[in-house]
């Protein structure tokens, strides 16, 4: 039953900002990056502290999935931290060992950047938390759409993205299948040195490459005879049209961006 | 009036070092609101001709004319697209978007319908396949049944004439089959044009027309009852009548008076002329070979897939069953009533969360327990098992198993030798040549030899024969009896009744996580309320003997096979016909 994994970490929800036009979120969370940057004092980072705390409330997702989005950043953000705390030598020094010396800037340094750090992942977490991956590659076509005029190639680009979240389940299942019947037939994929195991990968990776192949064969076939001819003249189902909702936390928003920009 | 036409249709596919013929002048028709069937062995051009009705090919010399649109005429190619829809027979490659209902929009958004109407088309479309009610799902969490409805509300939403299905139940289960079938038949009445492409017999019994196909062209074509008839053309094209009808050739050979080719169970019992009594006949008895001591035994069986998460599913519940050596045994039971995690379980690829599996009296998931000496014992064949064929030869991915099992070069060789041998795969002429490069029931026969080399005693196979063409089918059976007569065990997961009623000793029927029936195929199957009850079909010998049964004549109880009906049937018959030459046709 490994087709059950959810792809991304979308929590399904039904709150304002789980309701906010992709597109809208998108711009929203470019803007608070912005905002997040802008910030150079502690009641600008006060403002952004209240900002996400209050938008993680509304949208009701369990802070522990928030959290688990900074998990496997945690490394980076410590990192972070030790480098500039360390390597900040000017300043007022306020302890030094061997090499090491830490300078009263050089520990504020550090901390700003962490929590910028930890700001910036929240704000993407928030996004991805309540956005389900189609909603964000629809809302990603549409904003890049005057992209198209340097021809980038901003439909292709989607519908690949499409095809990929679609495959994804499907071929994680064939992986498992694949796996089971080679270890009945007497392959090991877990153990021995690396290049053991690598060659061990063998009999899983062939077919399924050739599997992929297939799919991708018969998926063109399937499209092409539903008409499927480019992004050229095509209309989507859905249309996105954006609500008062939007407009009131894009005003929410352009505050804080104003209130940092003008001297916190 | 004709709305397909193919007039003299050649096509060829190109490879690198050979140009296979793969429509040698095709000519046909189809009448609007026809239902047609065509039928054919693999490689015989029925997929090739399938994409001409669509423009995804076009034909190297003569003529495809749909709805009086040619389709060599590029102008056309959109709207012959929109005009004959097409179902293709892998559920899962012909959905493009991860929702439901933004998929059956594909097509229409694909034509520039405005959005409006196409929320319209969709809701109609998933209205009339009855999956209306799955519309925001994501794909991957529907049955194949499901799936394949999916792709025809997309298809529906092209507001489309002619609607091709190419196979569209060779990947599913009974279920899923009756499924796809009723919803073309429902199209059909409501005036579609439907082009039926299958290797199911019994679906193309449903057909106003059947066309029959072989090397690239038309065989034969007309009624089923006509084509059903004509024993040459059948043996032309390698196809298989399904069991009454091939009761009633049988019966007709041997100068009986059956009437017509019957198009159900019924009507060939409608038209046989009964005389006299049944006598009792005596029960073929199998007596199981005492080969060694060697057996599986299972015994109170727990399964729980992701417990704890919201997926939590109880997939086996206390089962207990014993396996000797010799046996050929068939396991059967609807989709994911169990039967594909027994067998997990049995080899060792999945751990029971409680209960024992005990293989020549060892625990197999005992830390100790030496993971190559079940393979010794053990060997399993999964649903199309050249999926897994990876090596660059044949011999090669037959000797993959052996070697791991730490086999020396000599033996590995013998081995792979005789496996071959047993599979019909000629070894001197393919065995360096690529897996990829055989045909598809080949590639089957190469992946099973590949378990074989293993030389285990028990052999387990889920789902051999599925997706094989009528011929494949029957050959593949025929081997994996003689596996049996040889002293293999055969532990078979199988929807095909009818290959069990003829080969197994002994049938075990899952159901809900357990196991509902443990018994001879004669007594399981003679239980037909309580298998149809959970979604079970039975063989058609018991279909007829139930028949039989209903008129009055009391059949013995142990007849489950083809022959034993038929010499049964031979006994109670009048013979008033002279009897003419087996294999001539006489209308």
């Amino acid at each position: 039953m490994i087709k059950n994994v959810t792809i991304g970490q979308y929590f399904p929800g039904n709150s304002v900002v789980h309701k906010i036009d992709p597109r809208m979120k998108l711009l929203l969370v470019i803007a608070a990056i912005v905002a997040i940057f802008l910030a150079n004092t502690w009641i600008g980072y006060v403002a952004i502290f209240g900002f996400l705390t209050f938008t993680i409330i509304i949208s009701r997702v369990s802070l522990k999935f928030v959290a688990r989005g900074l998990k496997p950043l945690w490394f980076i953000i410590v990192l972070t931290f030790v480098l500039n705390t360390f390597f900040y030598a000017e300043g007022n020094i306020i302890a030094s060992w061997w090499i090491f010396k830490i300078s009263q800037e050089g520990l504020y340094n550090a901390i700003r950047l962490a929590v910028r750090l930890v700001f910036l992942i929240t704000a993407t977490t928030i996004l991805t938390l309540t956005t389900s991956p189609i909603a964000l590659t629809d809302g990603m076509e549409r904003l890049m759409k005057p992209l198209k005029l340097i021809r980038f190639p901003v439909h292709e680009l989607a519908m690949m993205m499409t095809i990929a979240m679609r495959f994804i389940p499907t071929l994680l299942e064939e992986t498992d299948k694949i796996m089971k019947a080679q270890t009945a037939r007497g392959a090991e994929f877990d153990s021995g040195n690396v290049l053991k195991r690598a060659k061990g990968m063998v009999p899983l990776l062939v077919p399924l490459f050739v599997s992929a192949f297939r799919r991708a064969d018969e998926l063109a076939f399937a499209m092409e005879s539903r008409c499927y001819n480019g992004g050229e003249g095509r209309t989507r189902m859905k249309v996105l049209r954006f609500h008062y909702r939007d407009f009131i936390s894009a005003a929410v928003v352009a505050g804080l961006i104003v209130f940092l920009a003008f001297g916190y | 009036m004709d709305i397909i036409m193919a007039s003299d249709v050649k096509y060829s596919y190109v490879g690198e070092e050979k140009i296979t013929f793969a429509l040698t002048g095709v000519t046909m028709s189809v009448k609007k609101g026809e239902f047609v069937a065509i039928i054919g062995h693999n490689g015989s051009g029925k997929s090739t001709l399938a994409k001409h009705i669509n423009a995804l090919f076009l034909p190297e010399d003569g003529k495809v004319v749909v709805d009086g649109m040619d389709t060599a005429d590029e102008k056309n190619v959109w709207e012959i697209r929109r005009k004959a829809g097409m179902v293709f027979q892998n559920p899962d490659n012909q959905m493009v978007a991860t929702i439901v209902e933004e998929d059956v929009a594909f097509g229409p958004e694909n034509i520039g319908v405005p959005p409006k109407e196409i929320r319209q088309r969709v809701d109609e479309a998933l209205e009339i396949v009855d999956m209306s009610e799955y519309k925001t799902r994501a794909p991957h969490m529907l049955s194949g049944g499901q799936k394949q409805r999916v792709a025809i509300a997309g298809v529906l939403a092209m507001k489309p004439e002619i609607i091709v299905f190419d196979e569209p139940t060779a990947m599913l289960d009974p279920e899923g089959r009756a499924e796809v079938m009723d919803t073309a038949k429902m199209l059909n009445e409501q005036g579609k044009t439907i082009v039926f492409i299958t290797h199911y017999m019994e679906e193309a019994l449903e057909a106003d027309r059947v066309f029959v196909m072989t090397a690239g062209t038309i065989l034969a074509s007309g009624s089923p009852c006509e084509i059903f008839d004509d024993q040459k053309v059948l043996k032309e094209a390698g196809l298989a009548p399904p069991p009454h009808i091939e009761l009633y050739h049988r019966l007709k050979n041997d100068g009986f008076d059956v009437g017509r080719c019957p198009m159900s169970v019924d009507e060939l019992v409608d038209n046989l002329k009964i005389s006299r009594k049944p006598k009792a006949v005596k029960a073929a008895s199998w007596t199981k070979p005492k080969i060694s001591d060697m057996s599986i035994e299972v015994s109170g069986l727990n399964y729980t897939y992701m417990p704890g998460s919201p997926f939590e599913a109880v997939a086996l519940s206390n089962v207990g069953v014993k396996i000797d050596v010799g046996e050929f045994i068939g396991i059967i039971g609807h989709t994911g009533s169990g039967k594909t995690t027994l067998i997990g379980l049995i080899a060792g690829l999945l751990k029971p969360t409680s209960g024992q599996v005990l293989v020549d009296g060892k625990d197999i998931n005992e830390k100790k327990y030496n993971r190559k000496e079940l393979r010794r014992h053990v060997g399993v064949v999964f649903q199309y098992p050249e999926h897994q064929l990876f090596e660059e030869t044949v011999y090669k991915d037959i000797a993959f198993g052996p070697k791991k099992a730490g086999i020396d070069e000599q033996e590995t060789e013998k081995r792979v030798r005789h496996a071959m041998e047993l599979m019909e795969i000629d070894y001197e002429e393919l065995k360096d040549l690529s897996p990829f490069e055989l045909s598809g029931g080949q590639k089957r026969r190469v992946a099973i030899a590949g378990v074989i080399a293993l030389e285990p005693e028990v052999l387990i196979l889920d789902e051999p024969v599925a997706g094989l063409d009528p011929q494949g089918r029957r050959h593949l059976m025929k081997l994996i009896n003689h596996l049996n007569s040889e002293g293999k065990t055969i532990v078979m997961i199988t929807h095909s009744m009818d290959d069990l009623a003829e080969n197994a000793h002994r049938v075990l029927v899952m159901n809900e996580a357990q196991i509902m029936m443990d018994d001879l195929p004669s007594r399981v199957f003679g239980r037909a309320d309580e298998l149809q009850n959970s979604g079970l079909d039975v063989p058609c010998v018991k279909k007829i003997v139930g028949r039989l049964k209903k008129d009055g004549y009391e059949i013995d109880e142990s007849v489950i096979t083809l022959d034993e009906l038929f010499s049964t049937l031979k006994y109670m018959m009048d013979k008033r016909k002279p009897i003419s030459k087996a294999g001539e046709r006489d209308d």
